[in-house]
């Protein structure tokens, strides 16, 4: 199907854009408000966290210069707080990790970004171990789940700001972590191993809307696999189009079928996953193809419409 | 888009769009038919969309949240208000569903001719096809009497109306309706073109309300053309509504309206004569339902493309000079997980306190430990199947009752003890292997025949297997061979067959 009617308007006048001084990788869109999350990625002690504005009606990305504020190093997630845990200010609550796991508040008036909390997972010293990742749990929103560098994965009450369980399952450093249902702490069993032994894996995601669902990325690989946890080390489908590795995937917030990914072939491509695969695989639905290698992809649930991508210096807005 | 958002575009109308309701509420008044409807031209576009309309006609059910004193007048037009509130809901979105006030109407509550003007608010004309598009190309008015039994290429919308004109007028196209047959007639045309003369043209909107407006409708018609063309699909097989494989023949980029066709699709069921006459309608203009669909499809205007197998091949070369620079990939998700964490720790000291790192160790000595006792056990129990923890505990469960058992039987029965097992026939080679691997720790179990140099062949088999071996038991007694080899695997993990393969196969070296 060809979409190039002659009085269309050109492909990239539908992406929205905003170009940042420096590089970014992490992203997150609020839940409630139309604010965009950015986090720098910059190989030095300082790197910034600048909240952006999404105006559909104008369709224009604005930063708001008043809450952007410091974070040391590159924050390696940032995350909004569930829909369902809002301040009594009314403002939002931004939770970034790094050397530890620090919660913001971004006040609706757009004044300020203030610091809520640091919370330090270690029992002895001031110092813990750098978290790679962390998830809010969307059932229960004020448990939050980091995990880090030293094998653990540690469950927090936000709340209260105290530890609730530590998890060591893992032999080697957690790169990701997902939360859905936190009732049974007692029991991890192996879902998946990757085939080749030593090959980490880098991302993960659950399917909001088919919580049997998982998508993981591998290091080094093209290919986006997705898995039933009710069949475990057998993956449900292996998606293998992309013309590089994979940064980034997304299940889309709506629709249990659909996930979208992106890569170093700075392509993001939206799938459907069909009941059974053909015998060449599956085939992505669209793709759009970025300036340069997609680094971060996210959809939310906040705008179903639209999907937020990081490449270079650049976050975009993609109407789907 | 939220319900929210369509309800302000349309409050927000003003003065200029009150006056053309009122235009057409006078005009389909003034000839008694059963509706009228304005489509405006959006320039951006080139295409004629909903702009107003007045519906006059029939009413099964009426519901009003005024007393009963109103006038004629205040009810049609609180009829049209309704009609068209109904259709917000229904198009923008399940969580409006719950939001409808009790006086708001239900599909339920229409005639025909009500549903018909409803789905109208959907449609779109890009000139010179359908309708209106036609009147307005020609400048000219289109007239068809017995519309639902014109043939529906020339008339998209198969009705229950029967008579249809269209006529253009200011920036676009005048559309009336109504359900007696009525011949088209000159002095009809001059007599609605009246009413406008007196009403200056309506110059460019501000801009701001034109694109909402019409992105509205951009994004619902396309929902409304995605989802016609799924009951269109349907209707053959009827009532059990299975979207899916429909669905995905379609490359449609707006996933997003998924669950609006859900609810529309449930909506259609309940009214059932609804559905029928949506089908009908549908049923009778498949082509030209196509094409709606594939200009409006280029209307909501999605940032990606739908992909091609070419794709594949284009990006060929790209492939191949990505490979030679595989150490870039995953560059910047490489660093954020494996460097940037420890550009923390520069700052502060290496090592973890000792509390936590022997906490971690400790826990992983645990595992270690419940691992060896899971081995040691299914090495007790004879008859174990499958290799994992579960079916290990489930045999020895089996294994110890039936020993109970046989305790008890002999007990009461006062055996002899029996003997030794009798080796029965000594010519006869029986061997036996069993493997067993659980996480990095390795069971094997053996009985063949003795031969010198035996027991070393099997170490050396295993080494080369990627198994260095921990201890080794052996029982040799007249020409038999049995032992018991634990081990580590080291680098790749070798499978169970493959190891049974290989010691069968020494076992059966040197034989002859």
């Amino acid at each position: 199907m060809d979409n190039s009617a002659p009085d269309s308007l050109p492909r990239s006048e539908t992406a929205v854009t905003y170009d940042s001084p420096y590089p970014l990788y992490a992203m997150s869109f609020s839940s409630s408000t139309h604010r965009i999350a950015v986090g720098s990625f910059l190989e030095d002690y300082n790197n910034r966290i600048d909240i952006l504005s999404f105006d559909s009606d104008s369709m224009s990305l604005k930063p708001l210069p008043s809450l952007s504020f410091e974070h040391p190093y590159p924050p390696t997630k940032l995350m909004f707080s569930p829909p369902s845990l809002r301040r009594s200010s009314g403002g939002d609550l931004l939770a970034s990790s790094g050397d530890f796991l620090r919660l913001w508040e971004v006040n609706e008036d757009s004044s300020s970004a203030e610091p809520v909390s640091v919370l330090n997972n270690s029992k002895t010293s001031e110092f813990c171990a750098p978290l790679t990742s962390f998830d809010w749990n969307d059932v229960e929103p004020k448990r939050l789940g980091t995990c880090s560098i030293d094998t653990t994965c540690t469950i927090w009450d936000v709340e209260r700001s105290v530890v609730e369980t530590q998890l060591i399952a893992h032999d080697k450093e957690v790169h990701d972590i997902a939360i859905f249902d936190l009732r049974d702490k007692e029991h991890s069993t192996i879902i998946y191993e990757s085939p080749q032994p030593d090959t980490p894996l880098l991302r993960l995601a659950w399917n909001k809307q088919d919580l049997r669902c998982m998508a993981t990325i591998l290091m080094d690989s093209n290919k986006v696999v997705i898995l039933d946890i009710r069949s475990p080390t057998m993956p449900v489908a292996e998606l293998e189009r992309h013309q590089g590795s994979v940064n980034a995937i997304a299940w889309a917030p709506q629709s249990c079928k659909h996930i979208c990914s992106g890569g170093d072939d700075a392509q993001a491509l939206i799938w459907e996953l069909p009941t059974m695969a053909g015998p060449n695989g599956i085939d992505p639905l669209s793709v759009y193809s970025a300036g340069s290698e997609i680094n971060q992809l996210q959809w939310s649930a906040s705008l179903p419409d639209w999907i937020g991508i990081a490449f270079a210096n650049k976050m975009q807005l993609l109407r789907v | 888009m939220d319900e929210s958002s369509i309800i302000q575009v349309w409050k927000v109308i003003g003065a200029e769009e009150k006056e053309i309701q009122g235009l057409l509420k006078a005009v389909v008044q003034s000839v008694g038919w059963t509706y009228s409807l304005f489509w405006q031209l959006c320039p951006q576009r080139r295409k004629l969309v909903w702009s107003s309309g007045f519906y006059n006609g029939a009413i099964k059910t009426r519901k009003t949240t005024q007393p009963a004193e109103v006038t004629a007048e205040e009810a049609a037009l609180e009829r049209t208000q309704q009609l068209m509130e109904l259709y917000q809901t229904l198009f923008s979105g399940e969580s409006s569903m719950e939001a409808r006030a009790c006086t708001a109407l239900s599909p339920e509550d229409l005639t025909d001719t009500e549903w018909f003007y409803v789905l109208c608010f959907t449609y779109s004309f890009e000139p010179p096809s359908g309708m209106p598009g036609k009147a307005y190309a020609r400048r000219k008015h289109v007239w068809i009497s017995g519309a639902n039994e014109v043939d529906s290429k020339i008339f998209s919308r198969a009705i229950s109306a029967k008579t249809m004109v269209c006529i253009p007028v200011l920036d676009g196209v005048l559309e009336l309706g109504t359900t007696n047959k009525v011949k088209e007639s000159e002095e009809f045309v001059e007599h609605i073109k009246s009413f406008f003369h007196n009403h200056p043209k309506s110059n460019t909107k501000p801009a701001l309300f034109e694109h909402s407006i019409n992105e509205e409708h951009e994004e619902v018609e396309e929902e409304e053309m995605t989802m016609s063309e799924e009951i269109r699909l349907g209707s053959p097989d009827d009532d059990d509504v299975s979207n899916q494989n429909l669905i995905s023949d379609f490359h449609i980029e707006a996933t997003n309206s998924l669950d609006t066709h859900m609810d529309m699709m449930n909506l259609m069921e309940e009214g059932g004569k609804y559905s029928q006459t949506v089908s009908t309608l549908l049923m009778s203009q498949p082509t030209s339902l196509l094409s709606d669909s594939v200009s409006t499809s280029s209307y909501v205007q999605s940032s990606f493309v739908s992909w091609r197998v070419e794709n594949v091949k284009e990006h060929q070369q790209y492939q191949r000079v990505e490979k030679a620079s595989s150490s870039s990939s995953q560059w910047m998700l490489k660093h954020i997980i494996l460097r940037v964490p420890f550009l923390h720790d520069n700052t502060k000291n290496k090592k973890l306190p000792r509390e936590e790192l022997n906490h971690v160790v400790a826990e992983r000595r645990r595992r270690e430990k419940l691992n060896e006792r899971f081995i040691t056990l299914r090495s007790l129990v004879p008859f174990v199947t499958k290799m994992d923890k579960v079916s290990i505990l489930g045999d020895t469960i089996q294994y110890v009752n039936h020993l109970c058992k046989r305790i008890h039987e002999l007990e009461s029965t006062h055996h002899e003890p029996a003997h030794k097992r009798m080796r029965i026939g000594k010519g006869r080679t029986w061997e036996e292997v069993e493997v067993s691997i659980i996480e990095s720790d390795v069971l094997l179990e053996m009985r063949c025949v003795y031969r010198d140099g035996l027991l070393l062949d099997i170490l050396q088999v295993l080494k080369v297997l990627g198994i260095e071996t921990t201890a080794v038991h052996t029982v040799v007694n007249d020409h038999d061979f049995e032992a018991e080899i634990r081990a580590k695997v080291r680098g790749k993990k070798p499978t169970i067959a493959e190891v049974k393969i290989a010691i069968h196969q020494i076992i059966s070296q040197n034989k002859l």
